[in-house]
């Protein structure tokens, strides 16, 4: 079984890669066998969560108060019918923002605003320390100042270019995550499926 | 969320870990609208045999038997587990994989240098990625330390910069949103 | 040199292919050294004592698996070395059936589930599960992966919330910043991780402010982590490949320059001719 298994994983990722040459009936069988599975996966992972965060409680230790989100997650899906329980689905989608909103709003305020000033409160006694917390300034001043005051736009520009570094870096980093992806990939073709590593 | 976060009081901590978990629910609910949205659509796809047809027929298939194994069966289940481990992980895996075909053929015909900015960028770039690798550390030991330098100085002063200016931004929507002002998540 | 500028991209990507296949069929075993926020997230879980109690987010999906499952996979391997108790959990639907993956390998080393690991299966609602998570570690969840009921496991001995854990490790494909968000920043405690390649130059701005106790970035990351356990794995193996396709996609890079380069330049000299016969 676990030998089918992998001539198995091995066909639907030729099939898949097939798309690099050309569009082809293989790859759709294999597109449309992902998209179905992973979502099929989904509600099997959604079910586990709410068994055992609202039924289970409701029918095993009478917590009353589960019945609330299970109703409400059930709303989600008038959606789908015409005419007037359409609106419904905006109750559970208001509780999901509003509590997103309000996490988000304490959250970001405590650990990227806050942290990352304090970070940035650093002794310029160090050339490495005057880059950062000038070029944090200058970064900051890209995005919040449209002035024209020559010195705002000289900061600017120093903002922009330490963002270039940044990206290029961030560029370097991300190629390295693809790449890392697909030799995972090849390590299983050659591997477990051909054994001849 | 915001007076559960400021104000140590124990009943209202009570209450928002309540609302919390209601909100772990009510998402979790929302994983199947993504599968009722294929099974209304594939299944209009099937019965006006639309172009390509069978194949909605087999993404309807796949998804609902390993919806049922996984769900009446358990995640434990032979089956739900032969298809996780055998079609649903490698479809996955080359999924993400065929993005290094992509991001290498992409930066070789779009990453040309034209301006200043864009040299910065690709040299910035080039450093760093040569520096990942262990090539890297036998091509020049300067370069891993030039790396590390662009990461830790440069790169930090431009991202402080940008999380700082972005986390403004995500407190303000959030206000505006909780303010009533940003009701494009409701439809309107 | 036109041609330079214009090589098919099927040629490219069997290039790519020969590139990374060669090396893994002959590894070369090239030496790398060690980062300073693999070594900081490293002494971060090395510091723990036995029967500290460590949350690890396993919130990767199949996709991003090849990339951070090395680094789970050693993360684990020093807290059960270090006899730390390991609470496990997926912020992502498809994370937990790697936490299981990871957690045979251990069982069948007699670590026993309940006591030494437990894996709590995914949590929807992402931020909202974690500040949730945080206020009643044991409680939030009735029952784990497996479907065994939590109330009552030993590995929850003397936990309650947040401030009863020694350290917080989120492995994810999507993004590590809320557990610093809801375990860092409201109870102070220690947060490290591991980071795919896009992420790596934001983090590094939080590690740099002390809010990440390092991080692993990458598989490279992981490598330099299993150099540290000293227990070469599947990261180490793929550093070779890693060094041949960098190689390759910087030689594409820069041909691709010059080649634009001389183009453009004999364009601009075949103008300015034909400019001064008129």
């Amino acid at each position: 079984m676990g030998n089918l298994g992998i001539w198995i994983g091995a066909f639907l990722t030729l099939a898949f890669w097939s798309i690099l040459f050309k569009e082809n009936p293989v790859f759709s069988f294999a597109e449309h066998l992902y998209v179905g599975l992973a979502a099929g996966q989904a509600i099997a992972m959604g079910w586990s969560n709410i068994n055992s965060l609202a039924v289970k409680p409701l029918t095993q230790e009478g917590k009353i108060s589960a019945l609330i989100p299970l109703v409400l997650g059930l709303l989600l899906y008038t959606r789908f019918f015409s005419g007037e329980i359409k609106w419904l689905r905006r109750i559970p989608t208001a509780l999901m923002v509003g509590v997103g909103s309000g996490l988000a709003f304490t959250r970001f305020a405590q650990s990227d605003l806050v942290g990352q000033i304090r970070g940035t409160m650093l002794p310029l006694n160090d050339i490495n320390n005057i880059i950062i917390v000038l070029g944090a300034l200058c970064t900051i001043a890209y995005f919040f100042f449209t002035s024209e005051n020559k010195a705002v736009v000289g900061m600017s520009r120093v903002g922009r270019l330490l963002m270039m570094i940044a990206f290029g870096s961030a560029f370097g980093n991300t190629l390295m995550g693809r790449l890392s992806l697909f030799i995972g990939r090849l390590k299983y073709l050659l591997g477990d499926w051909l054994g001849i590593l | 969320m915001i007076c559960d976060f400021l104000i140590k009081n124990p009943g209202l901590q009570s209450l928002g870990k309540e609302v919390q978990d209601w909100t772990v629910v009510v998402s979790a609910f929302t994983l199947g609208l993504g599968a009722v949205s294929l099974l209304v659509l594939h299944g209009r796809k099937i019965s006006r045999k639309e172009s390509g047809w069978y194949n909605s027929i087999v993404l309807i298939v796949a998804m609902l038997v390993i919806a049922f194994r996984g769900v009446v069966y358990g995640l434990s289940d032979d089956v739900y587990l032969f298809l996780f481990d055998n079609m649903l992980e490698p479809l996955s895996a080359a999924v993400y994989a065929s993005l290094a075909f992509y991001v290498t053929s992409a930066s070789y015909r779009a990453f040309r240098v034209k301006n200043l900015e864009a040299g910065v960028l690709l040299a910035a770039g080039l450093i760093v990625l040569l520096a990942k690798a262990p090539i890297g550390d036998n091509i020049s030991p300067y370069l891993p330390q030039i790396s590390d330098w662009i990461l830790n100085v440069p790169n930090v002063a431009a991202q402080r910069g940008i999380i700082i200016s972005a986390a403004v931004g995500v407190m303000s929507t959030a206000l505006r949103t909780i303010a009533g002002l940003e009701r494009r998540y409701l439809g309107n | 040199m036109e041609k330079l500028i214009n090589i098919d991209r099927r040629i490219i990507y069997i290039l790519l292919t020969i590139s990374v296949a060669l090396p893994l069929l002959k590894p070369m075993g090239l030496p790398f050294g060690l980062s300073k926020e693999t070594q900081r997230a490293f002494d971060a879980v090395e510091a723990l004592k036995p029967g500290d109690a460590v949350v690890i987010d396993f919130g990767y999906n199949a996709g991003g698996a090849a990339e951070v499952h090395p680094m789970a996979a050693a993360f684990v391997a020093h807290c059960m070395i270090k006899d730390v108790r390991v609470i496990g959990f997926s912020l992502d639907p498809q994370g937990s059936r790697f936490a299981d993956l990871i957690w045979q390998q251990w069982a069948e080393q007699g670590k026993t589930y309940g006591e030494d690991f437990v894996s709590l299966g995914y949590f929807a609602g992402g931020e909202a599960a974690l500040a949730s998570f945080a206020k009643d570690i044991p409680g939030f969840v009735s029952t784990d992966y497996y479907g065994n009921s939590t109330s009552g496991m030993p590995i929850f001995q003397g936990i309650k919330t947040a401030d009863d854990i020694d350290l917080f490790i989120s492995i994810s494909t999507s993004s590590i910043l809320p557990f610093i968000q809801y375990f860092h920043g409201p109870y102070g405690k220690p947060v490290t991780g591991g980071a795919i390649g896009t992420q790596i130059s934001r983090y590094q701005s939080y590690a740099d402010a002390g809010q990440l106790q390092g991080y692993l970035a990458s598989l490279r990351g992981a490598a330099e982590y299993e150099k540290l356990l000293e227990m070469p794995g599947e990261a180490t193996s793929a550093m070779d490949a890693q060094s041949a396709a960098h190689i390759l996609l910087a030689v594409l890079i820069v041909l691709g320059n010059i080649g634009e380069y001389v183009v453009r330049k004999t364009q601009q000299a075949s103008s300015e001719e034909s400019e001064r016969r008129a």
